[in-house]
């Protein structure tokens, strides 16, 4: 019971936000992006609170932080928020039959992911290690700086799985794992609909079914690891940057930011988040609108920033000075080789692009077709795509200079990696003819 | 649309529908993996259970042991971390089955850090056969002058407490053995 008001209380937290933020998109899309939204500023908020004024973890003042939040929101928009719930009607739907199948299929999907994660407890070895262990230790050592102070290997990444999974701990539910399947359809169905507004239903429909199965994705969602909530966050903050580019309705950039932000409230040492900033600027730059700019950086910095002062903090009180070794950027420049070049691009093809099976194959056709076929020219998500790419190759290439065991963990690479697929899977669904 | 703009569509179209039956196949390990059948045919299954099928029975079994016969502010000191002692060596994994217990690697054949500081010393075979950094099966490999011993049988579960003996390392009889030594001082 405790468990379903939390629930409730965090998908109505992400409905008021995206009112707040004022979003126009239909229902199924609103409640994806209410959970993604309630789960991101619940953690986040109540680890500013634990940091900054040192509150205690508990079950009393995670609804406490809750039900204020709801009803700071509730006071900044209460007529839109009333508004949208009248014009909630449980009118008789015709639903047409393809479609039906299709959620038919998603629904069976999500069902399964749910079964798994519902009876098999979290047993995967990052999670054991890190996320899962956190959130038991905080249900012991109830307070934030001191179990970060106290354990080794705690800080490495930030909170959002890990209170999460504590939040469902402290309703005296056993195990959190079911949050996985919730983020595998809360994406599925932001991928369909941010797909719709581009393409016909048709191929709406077939290139979210071929989503939902891929297998990385699926693995994940029956896995307590980060990589599934962080591709969500960082794909939907894409899709509503795209959104941006093409309509440029405002809501689309600030959705898009907070989305992008969290992402590096889920994981904090890739930052792909440059990506989406990036482009943000290139559009400032030509449109000569640096207000946009400015909100989208300091938007993303808003959920950026803590945890690095936090964990800045914590290194700084658990490290000697003289044991913390500066990156020597121009070193780093200079050991940059063709040798070095092929290495992390084979390294890349072999533990990332070959995994992927046919999915590259038909990226690369469509890729040269496109580069082929000049008449075609927008292609500004394929750009952002390439810039992702590209980002992964420096970032691996920068890896493989620092560490010289870089190629000992094949596996993290690919995982981390994830999020390309469904982008490349939504520029092949933008770029092929039907 | 010209003749090779269709073509190029037929075959992205065929490439599609062989990504989704890949898809399928792999999918089928994910399924295969989760087990949805055993789920629904064991629906009430204990969490000991589950667990000793994901994370392997004796590093789970060997973890709850350890659990039950020391106290929470205790530090345990445990094999080095590698091969054979694959999981029960791993601080940041061990740890989380017996947080708030401290965990200390030893080395193979000291104890690295002084014993007065240790309240606990595994007696740790290895659940594995693999050598990692030379390491063998078998663990501590060095004498602990300990105040009790508690043996561990892990192919029933069953203990055995010896009282006042001390540790003796005998590299001729390494045998099957898993247990703890609570630290004389």
């Amino acid at each position: 019971m405790l468990l379903i008001s939390l629930l409730i209380l965090i998908i109505f937290l992400g409905l008021e936000i995206t009112i707040l933020i004022g979003v126009k998109v239909g229902l199924p899309e609103r409640l994806s992006l209410s959970f993604l939204l309630g789960i991101g500023f619940l953690t986040f908020v109540v680890f500013l609170l634990a940091y900054i004024s040192n509150l205690n973890f508990s079950l009393p003042n995670t609804f406490i932080i809750l039900i204020s939040l709801c009803a700071v929101c509730f006071i900044l928009r209460f007529n839109k928020i009333i508004d949208l719930f009248k014009e909630m009607k449980f009118k008789r739907m015709t639903i047409k039959p393809k479609l039906l199948i299709f959620w038919g299929f998603t629904l069976i999907v999500f069902a399964f992911t749910l079964l798994t994660n519902l009876f098999w407890p979290i047993s995967d070895w990052d999670a054991l290690a890190l996320y899962d262990f956190r959130a038991n230790v905080f249900l012991i050592d109830t307070n934030l700086i001191h179990a970060a102070l106290s354990n080794s290997y705690f800080v490495q990444y930030p909170l959002l799985t890990s209170l999460a999974h504590l939040f469902v701990y402290q309703t005296g539910v056993l195990n959190p794992k079911f949050i996985y399947s919730l983020f595998y359809l809360s994406f599925v169905t932001t991928f369909y609909y941010s797909l719709r507004r581009r393409v016909n239903e048709n191929k709406a429909i077939l290139f979210t079914f071929i989503l939902s199965l891929v297998p990385e994705i699926l693995t994940q969602a029956t896995m307590a690891y980060t990589n599934l909530p962080y591709m969500v966050y960082l794909c939907s903050g894409i899709f509503y940057l795209y959104d941006w580019i093409k309509n440029r309705n405002h809501f689309t950039l600030i959705l898009s930011a907070v989305l992008v932000g969290l992402s590096s409230w889920v994981r904090f040492a890739e930052p792909f988040w440059l990506v989406p900033l990036l482009i943000v600027f290139i559009m400032a730059v030509k449109n000569k609108k640096w207000k946009e700019f400015m909100y989208y950086l300091i938007i993303i910095l808003t959920f950026y920033l803590p945890w690095r002062v936090f964990t800045d903090y914590v290194y700084g009180a658990t490290i000697p000075v003289s044991n913390t070794v500066g990156l020597n950027y121009l070193a780093i420049l200079k050991s940059i080789n063709f040798e070095k070049i092929l290495l992390v691009i084979n390294y890349l093809y072999i533990n990332v692009f070959s995994t992927w099976g046919l999915i590259f194959l038909l990226f690369i056709m469509i890729l040269i077709r496109t580069a082929v076929n000049r008449k075609k020219s927008n292609n500004t998500f394929l750009y952002i795509t390439l810039l992702f790419f590209a980002f992964l190759f420096a970032g691996t290439l920068f890896f493989s200079i620092n560490y010289p065991n870089w190629q000992d963990i094949p596996e993290s690479v690919r995982r981390v990696s994830m999020f390309l697929l469904p982008l490349t899977l939504y520029w092949i669904a933008l770029s092929i003819d039907y | 649309m010209n003749k090779i703009q269709i073509i190029i569509n037929v075959l992205c179209y065929g490439l599609i529908v062989l990504v989704l039956g890949q898809y399928v196949i792999k999918d089928f390990e994910t399924v295969r993996y989760n087990r949805p059948f055993f789920i629904l045919k064991n629906i009430n299954l204990s969490y000991d259970k589950k667990m000793e099928m994901k994370a392997g029975e004796i590093p789970y079994s060997f973890a709850m042991f350890i659990k039950n016969n020391t106290q929470q502010d205790s530090t345990i000191l445990i094999p080095p971390q590698g091969y054979p002692w694959d999981k029960t060596s791993n601080v940041a994994y061990l740890r989380y089955f017996l947080y708030p217990r401290n965990l200390v690697n030893g080395d193979e054949k000291d104890s690295k850090v002084s014993l007065f500081y240790i309240d606990y010393v595994l007696i740790d075979y290895g659940e594995t056969n693999v050598s990692q950094y030379g390491y063998t099966n078998f663990w501590p490999k060095f004498g602990v002058n300990g105040e009790y011993i508690i043996y561990w049988n892990p192919s029933n579960g069953s203990t055995k407490r010896v009282d006042n003996i001390k540790y003796i390392y005998n590299p001729n009889n390494v045998t099957w053995q898993w247990g703890l030594i609570k630290v004389k001082k």
